[in-house]
């Protein structure tokens, strides 16, 4: 599909409100494509939390809309074209009216707290040097829920872009480390020391690829519940400056 | 004495004049590229044998020629005694110095800002019959241009851009006349392939390839459905001139994923259609996906050559079609005689012994996803397979890719996207891709190169024993023709949607192929 037939489909996009809402057809439809990572009610997962009364990109129906049918560029929100407009609209009614609801989840920790803990644990020694996910939006971005899991069993759902692999070079060395890049010919490759590796393919012994595995520890265990509670508020509240 | 070497230079490089008898033998040809698949048997095989798998590691870059514009740019270039002449997206003509990658000069005719051609603003690439170019516009016009300047002799309207008709392809040109197959299989048109008047532009005959009411096969549509049906033609045909016969494919019916409405097998969609060059009267069809709700367009250059068959020697057509299946037929009958899957699919459960699928009623689209592969880009797309009369295999660039396939309401307004659903991405898709080579004759596979992603890029042979591809991480490579393995490769650092070609100037042997917004020639 390219932009310029969504441009066409979102030109004919229906008005929500002139809509009558077929609310059994609309969680259906939910269930079926958003569930998977905003969660069955909303509030989120490895998507952002949509059970909250003002969404940050989408103040309005007609902005909501728009995602939902075209996906947000540079995240992991696809579009939605395939659905048909009637069946975004229906979408964008289900999520405003999810948001509608009081919002029981707490922020459960104290971030000033939080950030002593995610300097006691190093936590920037990966984040801030390409070996994890940069985190300065992960609160816009990942919910309460999904940060918790992270910290607990960070193998849980490793981010596409941070699959790791293990090159076993011509003399036998191993590298392991997260992939920054491949093409069928090459493949680049940081380790945990933050150093890049470049590799030719054909020049190596070996190239596993770990999915599942992740170079994060669990903190479950090593953390109090109340640190991981309020490592959590921490990183809940890192939202880019917005 | 400089000035002398020059003006030598320069007049080695003459505009173009090119008979039809130069079209017909243009395999006489080797360091020209003269149709879109160079030759009219669409085999995209280069005879230029300088480049070989012995030295094709030391291929470097000889020039690059960057476009303006930020489209995709999947022009197949075609070079004329020097002269390279492509379609830069979305909307020029140029004429380039094949041996430096200077442009001579370049025409522009702006593309209407309320165009929305499916699937994409691009162009494939430009015609030739004596000294005119033929390209056609994403507003559906087709243009004849002076090839030593650039300045248009005619320019016609093809169809009505604003219902959704777009031209995308490089068109072909034969004797005396300009064939063109129309674009816009997802905004409710009525597919239709034409040929014009090579000299004064005009239409000479229309195939609608939707059978109107009274013409057999119009029965396989319910109601009025055959209005909107589709079954575009977006993709340049093949042609035999000793049989005056034109092969040509379409794509699929609308609403893409939603048949509801047009119940039957929605004849010619998803089909070969074989028409007489001279009056376009049908001569023989197959339908290779009757009644298509996963858009698995017939769109492939039909590669014509001629092989054994059980025994006995046939004039033969093969297609590698995005329904993941590759057939071959007798191109003089059109009679079925293989049909084998090169890639994973399961929509079918097969093909009867006549070649029609069985299809299996549990992958058609649902409104809560039904999981189908091929994904609705197919095993093979547009882009170019190539046949190497050397080794007598078929190779294809392959996509092993699935998807969850959506069936949602499809409403008719004129001008408006006419699908009734779509896909979503399989999460955590492991996507693949590879170039495959196939017996040409029975479809058994030889050997696999694999590609980290579902290529959208084809595949060009070569007499010296290579084939070309591209990927999408922007990787030109060369692999051994006779064994598959990898030679060369080099990163362009673009995405590939293109066809490599190759042609030679001074008896250099050059290969061409657009990355990015980029064409790229290498040579030794």
């Amino acid at each position: 599909m390219t932009a310029i037939l969504f441009l066409a489909l979102l030109q004919q996009a229906p008005a929500a409100d002139r809509m009558k809402v077929d609310w059994e057809r609309a969680r259906k439809i939910y269930m079926a494509n958003c569930a998977g990572c905003h969660g069955p009610e909303g509030r989120g997962g490895k998507g952002a939390d949509l059970a909250v009364p003002k969404l940050r990109r989408a103040a309005n129906d007609e902005q909501l809309f728009r995602i939902i049918l075209g996906g947000i560029p540079g995240t992991e929100m696809p579009p939605s074209w395939y659905l048909g407009q009637n069946s975004v609209a229906l979408v964008t009614a289900y999520v405003r009216k999810l948001g509608a609801a009081p919002d029981p989840v707490r922020t459960p920790g104290d971030p000033a707290k939080g950030k002593l803990v995610y300097a006691s644990q190093s936590c920037a020694g990966c984040h801030d040097r390409g070996f994890g996910p940069p985190l300065d939006e992960i609160g816009i971005r990942r919910s309460l829920a999904h940060l918790r899991q992270s910290l607990e069993d960070p193998a849980a759902e490793v981010p596409e872009e941070f699959l790791m692999m293990r090159a076993t070079t011509a003399l036998g060395k191993q590298i392991t480390g997260a992939r920054l890049n491949e093409d069928t010919f090459t493949v680049q490759i940081t380790d945990a020391t933050g150093k890049l590796h470049s590799f030719r393919k054909a020049e190596l012994k070996k190239l596993d690829r770990l999915p599942g595995a992740s170079p994060m520890p669990s903190y479950k265990g090593t953390l109090s519940a109340a640190e991981i509670d309020d490592l959590v508020s921490f990183l809940a509240a890192q939202r880019g400056g917005r | 004495m400089r000035q002398l070497l020059l003006t030598a230079a320069l007049s080695a490089a003459a505009f173009a004049q090119v008979p039809y008898s130069r079209l017909l033998k243009a395999d006489a040809e080797p360091g020209n590229w003269l149709t879109y698949s160079r030759t009219f048997d669409g085999q995209r095989f280069s005879p230029l044998k300088q480049i070989t798998p012995l030295n094709a590691a030391k291929l470097k870059p000889l020039w690059v020629y960057q476009i303006d514009s930020l489209d995709h740019f999947e022009a197949t270039p075609i070079v004329v005694d020097g002269v390279m002449y492509l379609t830069e997206p979305p909307d020029s003509v140029s004429a380039l110095d094949a041996r430096t990658g200077r442009r001579l000069w370049r025409y522009t005719r702006p593309v209407p800002s309320d165009v929305r051609p499916c699937c994409g603003r691009v162009n494939r690439g430009v015609a030739i019959l004596d000294d005119t170019l033929y390209a056609v516009t994403l507003d559906a016009h087709l243009l004849a241009l002076n090839a030593s300047n650039g300045t248009v002799k005619w320019d016609i309207e093809v169809a009505d851009y604003k219902l959704g008709h777009a031209l995308t392809l490089a068109p072909l040109a034969i004797d005396g006349k300009v064939l063109v197959g129309i674009a816009g299989g997802e905004y409710g048109i009525r597919g239709f392939i034409d040929a014009y008047d090579a000299k004064s532009g005009t239409r000479l005959w229309r195939f609608w390839t939707i059978p109107g009411p009274g013409e057999p096969g119009h029965d396989s549509w319910q109601g009025d459905s055959w209005k909107t049906g589709g079954a575009p033609a977006w993709v340049t045909g093949s042609y035999d001139p000793e049989l005056n016969t034109v092969y040509w494919g379409t794509g699929n019916p609308g609403p893409d994923w939603n048949a509801d409405s047009r119940a039957g097998d929605n004849l010619y969609s998803c089909s070969l259609l074989a028409l007489d060059a001279s009056t376009g009267k049908l001569k023989w069809h197959f339908q290779f996906t009757p009644h298509d709700t996963h858009d698995y367009d017939a769109t492939h250059v039909p590669v014509l050559f001629d092989g054994v068959v059980r025994g006995k020697p046939r004039k033969l057509v093969a297609v590698a079609n995005r329904n993941a299946f590759y057939y071959v037929f007798d191109r003089v009958t059109g009679e079925f005689l293989s049909g084998t899957p090169y890639a994973r699919q399961d929509w079918a459960k097969g093909l009867d012994d006549r070649g029609r699928p069985m299809a299996d009623p549990a992958k058609e689209p649902s409104e809560e996803g039904t999981l189908v592969w091929p994904n609705l880009f197919g095993a093979t797309n547009w882009f170019s397979a190539s046949y190497s009369p050397l080794t007598k295999l078929m190779y294809v660039a392959v996509r092993e890719q699935s998807s969850y396939f959506f069936k949602s309401e499809a409403q008719y307004q004129p001008g408006a996207p006419f699908m009734g659903g779509g896909e979503r991405a399989v999460k955590g898709d492991q996507a693949t891709g590879a170039v495959r080579a196939l017996d040409a004759v029975t479809g058994k596979r030889a050997w696999e190169f694999p590609l980290k992603s579902p290529p959208w890029s084809g595949v060009l042979a070569t007499a010296g024993g290579l084939v070309f591809g591209g990927s999408m991480e922007g990787n030109f490579y060369a692999l051994d023709a006779t064994t598959g393995k990898p030679l060369w490769d080099f990163q362009t650092g673009g995405v590939m949607y293109t066809n490599p070609m190759s042609f030679a100037v001074d008896g250099k042997q050059m290969v061409a192929v657009t990355s990015g917004h980029a064409l790229y020639v290498f040579g030794l």
